[in-house]
């Protein structure tokens, strides 16, 4: 079997006009926590859905486990767990019913698990799934894709309908527990802070395109967000190399750079301004940069 | 909103016009042809027509959407939080969906006047159509449970029917209901007709907003009826037996369970059901003719259809599929059940066929009790005579291997049923572009059979390259299904060693008792071909359920 979970080789895939996915190439590896950031209709579902062989890749391939998911949907499926981002889950079964129904998929099911979840999320058992609420059903949806311990766990978009303390608490504690037994997480947000707080490794994807992967810490250490002061009015600044994005704020900008901030530095010193604060970016203002109106079209080391 | 209304359903509205019309037009010229020439027959198809466009415009897509029973009440639900009134927002789409099936009826019912030369009162006709639709659409969206919405419709439609039986005494016609609505000046309404329709119709449409504004504040109308506390307890009943009590053994079990709780218990809903539709037959026919000798042929013919009748509500219940927003998909619930998608179609398959072998047993065993209380065994002689004897001529072999034939066509059938239904739901358009095609052809086959089979060359042609396609075709089918994964190996044994069966008895079948000689040589090559079929539709229902699953 292969090292990593997930391989994906060069996959695109096209929706009418719409590329929703161009050549993203990417390997997931065991034990870790993944969050996967994108605006809305970037693409992250799509990708979700190729892991799931729920969509045929029409170019590039997918690796789940060293298995083609749609040619091994027994294989995989059995050691993946999902909660879809429509909580989609049949409205006239009864929570038990549900936990039973998706038991007997998995041999791995752990009984006292599932008890204690249910417990901790006080989901009444006897109710059914129409009479539950939208949180409740994110809830029920959770359960059922964790109770098996999954050795992937695949969770789109999991915080919409969760309220804060469900979100904060039992979310990170459920997708943190199963990164330390081991076994993986991929997660789609587009709540950075929760990315943020939740991810090891995150993968940025914009219009279709894998643009920025790594370790969170790399990519927070390869960031940079600079306060930059110049002397004379400036109405725009050049494309600078490294230079992600620039916001001007009356003589000062804010700017967010990656790799060789030295050289943009030095290059701003040029230009006659002067760097007053410097320091790591955020997730948040990466994500900005590098997704958002202000990004520039610079090149990128 | 009526922009929106527009751009929902007017794609339906110029198919069903341009359906409707050609349909009118294509039976002009089929009982023309057919030499149908005189006023008695040609009133009666007329009669028919008028009474066919008015039905199918009654039930036109444009209002039937919105009966959807998973939402409840209002169809417009989204509009509540607009700034528009309640009156326009129900009144809009109201006398849209009216006048959209009033033009639905105008348009092929004037192409018919014009056409047979006779005169329809339009008028007439349209305003009984607008009240009609405006009362079944009022059933549809003022209550908000499904029961009292079919408690509405119920009651509209029987005061339809009373309406029409007292409409049809009024006119004092001594000729049946049938003949006398094809006569010209069958629907000519008095002044009080046009009232009374205007009254339904006015009173509709307030009973509507009045639903509706209570929806819009959260209130509902209850009816507290007995039978509703009766119905709920019942059904949590229900649902405390079906309920499985321990684990599932298996996947297979647990799926069973799953698709028996779907679509399953309709199925059986309906075996139990169905059988009363010959009885009440059969108790009619003696209770007007005592001497009536027909009650096995009723019975004979239920046996025959139910199971049918029985896959074809199976197959459709089973599809499983949702609609949202215009599209329809496989939930992904559904979707990412850790099973193949040949795992998947046989466990449909098996609860199709259980459910209908239920059902048809059930038909035998009412068939048998009726027969025994009502004193009808001895109208079951001749059968009872002829059949044994039948039943002695058939070899042993053959009688062994008509079960494992009889369950593969059966399966098969209900296969390419499934099939049909999920790439139905992808390719709406080309599917029913491939039926028109073959639908235009029936008219080409009465007109080359008047003229004593003058494009014979081109029917034989087609024999073979139909027998060609079936052959290419069903390979590459079966090919894909096993080489993708789709039917594992395991199911499609199985289903070759049905298939052999099959085949040596249809075979063995055919050189008995049918000389070969008799036939040309595309007949033979085509029905050596559709041996063929069973297996490739078996194939089928999985290719077409990742056509939905891995999309």
């Amino acid at each position: 079997m292969s090292e990593n979970v997930v391989e994906v080789r060069g996959l695109s895939r096209q929706f009418g006009k719409t590329m929703a996915l161009d050549e993203v190439s990417l390997d997931v590896r065991p034990g870790l926590v993944h969050g996967l950031v994108g605006a809305n209709g970037a693409g992250k579902s799509t990708l979700m859905k190729h892991l799931l062989g729920l969509l045929k890749p029409k170019q590039g391939s997918v690796r789940v486990f060293g298995l083609d998911p749609v040619k091994h949907p027994v294989s995989v499926l059995e050691r993946i767990g999902y909660l879809s981002e429509e909580r989609d889950l049949p409205e006239w079964m009864r929570v038990d019913e549900l936990m039973r129904y998706t038991r007997a998929y998995h041999s791995s099911w752990d009984q006292p698990y599932a008890e204690h979840l249910l417990d901790t999320f006080g989901l009444d058992i006897a109710k059914k799934v129409k009479q539950l609420s939208k949180g409740m059903r994110a809830q029920a949806g959770l359960i059922a894709a964790v109770a098996h311990r999954p050795e992937l766990l695949l969770l789109d978009e999991p915080s919409t309908g969760l309220d804060a303390v469900v979100r904060r608490d039992i979310l990170n504690a459920i997708i943190r527990t199963v990164a330390e037994d081991g076994r993986t997480a991929i997660f789609s947000s587009h709540l950075l802070d929760e990315v943020e707080q939740m991810s090891d490794h995150v993968f940025m994807i914009d219009q279709g395109k894998l643009v920025l992967q790594g370790s969170l810490d790399d990519i927070k250490e390869g960031h940079q967000l600079l306060s930059v002061r110049f002397f004379t009015e400036r109405d725009e600044l050049p494309s600078l190399e490294g230079m992600l994005s620039a916001q001007q704020c009356g003589n000062h900008w804010r700017i967010v750079c990656n790799g060789a901030n030295g050289q943009v530095r030095e290059s701003l010193r040029r230009l006659g301004g002067e760097v007053t604060h410097a320091r790591n970016a955020t997730l948040q203002e990466i994500f900005v940069a590098r997704v958002g109106r202000n990004r520039l079209a610079v090149s990128e080391e | 909103m009526i922009w929106e209304l527009w751009r929902t359903s007017c794609v339906e509205w110029l198919f069903r016009i341009g359906a409707q019309c050609g349909l009118v037009v294509w039976l002009h010229w089929f009982a023309k042809n057919l030499g149908s020439g005189k006023t008695h027959e040609q009133h009666v198809i007329q009669g028919l027509m008028i009474m066919m466009l008015a039905m199918t415009c009654l039930f036109s897509m444009t209002w039937l959407n919105h009966l959807d029973n998973s939402r409840k009440g209002f169809s417009f639900r989204l509009g509540f939080t607009r700034p528009v009134s309640t009156v326009k927002l129900v009144v809009v789409p109201m006398m849209f969906v009216t006048a959209s099936a009033v033009i639905c009826f105008l348009v092929p019912a004037a192409l018919l006047g014009w056409l047979w030369g006779s005169s329809i009162h339009l008028l007439s006709l349209s305003t009984g159509i607008a009240c009609l639709v405006t009362c079944f659409v009022a059933s549809a969206w003022a209550p908000t449970t499904i029961l009292g919405r079919w408690v509405g419709m119920a009651i509209v439609a029987m005061g339809f029917l009373a309406g029409m039986s007292v409409f049809h005494v009024q006119r004092s016609d001594s000729e049946p209901f049938f003949l006398a609505i094809g006569q010209p000046g069958y629907f000519e309404f008095a002044w009080y007709h046009y009232v009374a329709c205007s009254i339904a119709a006015i009173l509709a449409v307030f009973v509507t907003i009045s639903g509706v504004e209570r929806q819009r504040h959260g209130e509902a109308w209850r009816l507290d009826m007995p039978w509703t506390a009766v119905l709920t307890k019942l059904g949590k009943r229900f649902d405390t037996l079906v309920s499985p009590r321990q684990q599932f053994a298996s996947k297979f079990r647990a799926q069973c369970w799953y698709e028996m709780r779907r679509f399953g218990y309709i199925v059986l809903l309906l075996g139990v059901l169905a059988p009363f539709f010959p009885l009440f037959f059969s108790i009619l026919a003696t209770w007007v003719e005592p001497n009536w000798q027909g009650t096995p042929v009723a019975w004979i013919l239920a046996l025959a259809i139910c199971p049918f009748v029985y896959q074809l509500v199976g197959a459709e219940g089973s599809l499983g599929l949702r609609r949202k927003q215009g599209a329809t998909y496989l939930s992904p619930f559904d979707a990412t059940r850790a099973a193949q998608n040949g795992q998947l179609i046989a466990t449909k398959l098996f609860i199709i066929a259980a459910c209908a072998a239920a059902g048809w047993l059930w038909m035998g065993v009412t068939a048998g009790l009726y027969s025994t209380l009502a004193g009808k065994w001895a109208d079951w002689g001749r059968i009872g005579e002829v059949l044994p004897n039948v039943m002695e001529n058939v070899p042993g072999r053959w009688r062994v291997a008509a079960i494992p034939t009889a369950i593969l066509v059966y399966a098969s059938s209900s296969s390419a049923s499934l099939a049909l239904g999920l790439w139905l739901a992808l390719y709406p358009r080309r599917i029913m572009c491939g039926f028109v095609v073959l639908a235009l052809h029936v008219p080409l086959v009465f007109w080359d059979a008047r003229q004593d089979w003058a494009l014979q060359g081109l029917w034989t042609a087609y024999g073979y390259l139909l027998a060609a396609a079936i052959l290419g075709g069903g390979l590459y089918i079966i090919w894909k299904a096993v080489s993708s994964g789709y039917l594992g190996s395991r199911l499609f044994g199985g289903a070759c060693c049905l298939w052999l069966v099959y085949v040596s008895t249809t075979v063995a079948v055919y050189v008995e008792f049918v000389p070969l000689n008799l036939f040309p040589p595309v007949v033979i090559f085509l029905g050596m071909s559709s041996l063929l079929v069973p297996l490739a539709a078996l194939a089928l229902a999985p290719l077409a359920l990742a056509a939905h699953r891995h999309a």
